[in-house]
């Protein structure tokens, strides 16, 4: 469990913070961190990975600082970004070299996710193309078995096939007490295997949480409507409900993350943060 | 330290540094046969002094690596190694591996020019006996320097966030020149020094030579420098553990 305490970063000393006072708990499972450009996301990777130490409050892995010098907390986390340098000729070299750090790195689940992506593992990482480089690398971050696993844009570069292995591969991917954050832009793309989300603006945090708690409160939303009148104007109430209603699947069970995240970022932020922040329903 | 670490971080970093240790040995090979050419005595002093300054740049420049394909750093810092551990790494290859490399074949054909008198001019000559008889406290403050521009093109490297190479490139020139002008106004002293001493018993160019030299090496002067540097080398030490162990990227 990841959890951020009052967690403020700035750049430079006294600068304008990229994180602002962000406090929430990361529960195991997948989750989407979205937000728009500049709002804090790779900082906030960095900051859960122990690259950047916070400049105010705290972040713990199960207790433990991600920041820690220690090779057994530093072994517990895994961070992939975009033009990250995989030393290498190849990624089952590379895989070679590197796995001997994590113990519970999987040598056959590595094969599986390569050729799930249609790859051998020889080729050439420095002849490869972006889409492949990126499926190689995917395919062995995914097999390293680390507590939390950060991807930074993992579907960038990606062709259809890789993104349909990608969804097929993270969603066999969460062993016990596993942790992946996805950050991306592309809100909708592995949205059905999300258990949570996690939106940032500006360095703010908008919205933390997990897929039951939104799915019940906005289907309560829409069913009950509890007395909306009295705090919304007829207009905004009517298009609250209908982001709420496009937002919940028949009979729940998961999100239309993109659309929430749409609604998030729009004149109608406030209502919705009220529906999503509002007391447990049962 | 867990040398089990220490080495699977050897054989980790293997592939990234393999190919800068063959061109390295590759450039050391030919520069050293180049040394033992039977040319004029100009143009050997010229290969000579113009191979031990590329030679020089090309192991204080050699942190460059690092930021050479993209960013390595973020692989790095995860590795569940010490900082400790990656530090010594670093401090054993760019220290101790790379000038192991780049030197020992210029030296050996150093020895070798010596021993074969029909290739030997007198300036190639004098100018690698000047080289090898150099005083302890010189080749001190010259090993010094190496280390500290090292040091300071690794920190550079390893901090900066964006243009690493130029910013890396640009922190070792300023350094050579910081350091330049300690010798420049060592030079000047001593031999304004020797000059003075000349007017009171004239001495030949030869005498006067010679003078400024053993003032140069003598003067307390020489302690200071190599105490500013020693300072330097190991603030740039400590900095480079301290980006490993805080990690900030």
């Amino acid at each position: 469990m990841i959890e951020l305490t009052n967690l403020t970063f700035s750049y430079l000393r006294n600068g304008y913070p990229a994180l602002n006072d962000i406090s929430c708990v990361i529960e195991p499972g997948i989750r989407l961190l979205a937000g728009e450009n500049g709002a804090g996301k790779t900082t906030l990777l960095h900051n859960i990975a122990g690259l950047s130490r916070p400049t105010g409050g705290h972040v713990t892995i199960d207790g433990s600082d991600p920041a820690s010098d220690k090779p057994e907390d530093l072994g517990r986390v895994f961070l992939l970004e975009e033009n990250q340098f995989f030393p290498g000729k190849s990624i089952r070299e590379f895989a070679a070299m590197h796995s001997r750090f994590y113990r519970r790195f999987s040598n056959e689940l590595f094969y599986e996710n390569l050729h799930a992506f249609g790859l051998t593992g020889d080729e050439s990482l420095s002849n490869l193309s972006l889409g492949n480089r990126k499926k190689s690398e995917l395919a062995y971050v995914l097999a390293l078995g680390v507590d939390v696993l950060l991807l930074d844009e993992p579907t960038n570069g990606l062709d259809i096939e890789g993104r349909e292995a990608l969804r097929h591969i993270i969603g066999g991917a969460t062993g016990d007490g596993q942790t992946i954050i996805i950050s991306t832009h592309a809100v909708g793309e592995l949205e059905h295997l999300y258990d949570g989300a996690i939106f940032l603006s500006k360095g703010h945090l908008l919205y933390a949480g997990n897929l039951d708690d939104v799915d019940e409160r906005l289907a309560f939303t829409v069913t009950k409507v509890p007395e909306p009148e009295a705090i919304y104007s007829e207009l905004q109430v009517g298009r609250v409900l209908n982001i709420c209603d496009a937002a919940i699947s028949e009979g729940g069970g998961t999100v239309n993350w993109r659309l929430l995240y749409s609604g998030l970022h729009s004149p109608l932020r406030q209502e919705l943060l009220n529906i999503l922040n509002s007391p447990s329903i049962i | 330290m867990n040398l089990q670490r220490f080495n699977a971080l050897w054989r980790f970093n293997y592939p990234l540094v393999e190919r800068q240790v063959i061109i390295y040995l590759i450039v050391s090979v030919f520069f050293a046969i180049l040394m033992l050419l039977p040319v004029s005595g100009p143009i050997q002093f010229s290969i000579y002094t113009f191979g031990n300054m590329a030679l020089n740049y090309l192991v204080v420049l050699a942190p460059i690596v690092l930021a050479k394909n993209g960013d390595y750093r973020i692989i790095e810092r995860l590795i569940p190694a010490t900082a400790g551990e990656k530090f010594c790494w670093r401090l054993i290859y760019f220290l101790i591996v790379i000038p192991a490399v780049t030197i020992v074949f210029p030296y050996w054909a150093g020895y070798l020019y010596l021993q074969i008198p029909s290739i030997q001019t007198e300036a190639m000559k004098s100018a690698i006996e000047m080289a090898e008889n150099l005083p302890f406290r010189v080749m001190l403050l010259n090993k010094l320097t190496y280390v500290a521009e090292v040091l300071t093109c690794l920190y550079v490297v390893s901090y900066t966030r964006k243009s690493r190479i130029v910013k890396s490139v640009l922190a070792v020139f300023v350094v050579q020149f910081v350091v330049a002008c300690f010798g420049f106004a060592w030079g000047i002293y001593s031999t304004t020094a020797a000059l003075s001493a000349d007017s009171h018993s004239p001495l030949n160019p030869q005498q006067l030579q010679d003078e400024v030299l053993a003032r140069m090496y003598d003067t307390s002067y020489l302690f200071i420098v190599i105490g500013v540097v020693t300072v330097y080398t190991s603030i740039m030490l400590i900095l480079n553990y301290r980006v490993l162990k805080h990690r900030n990227l």
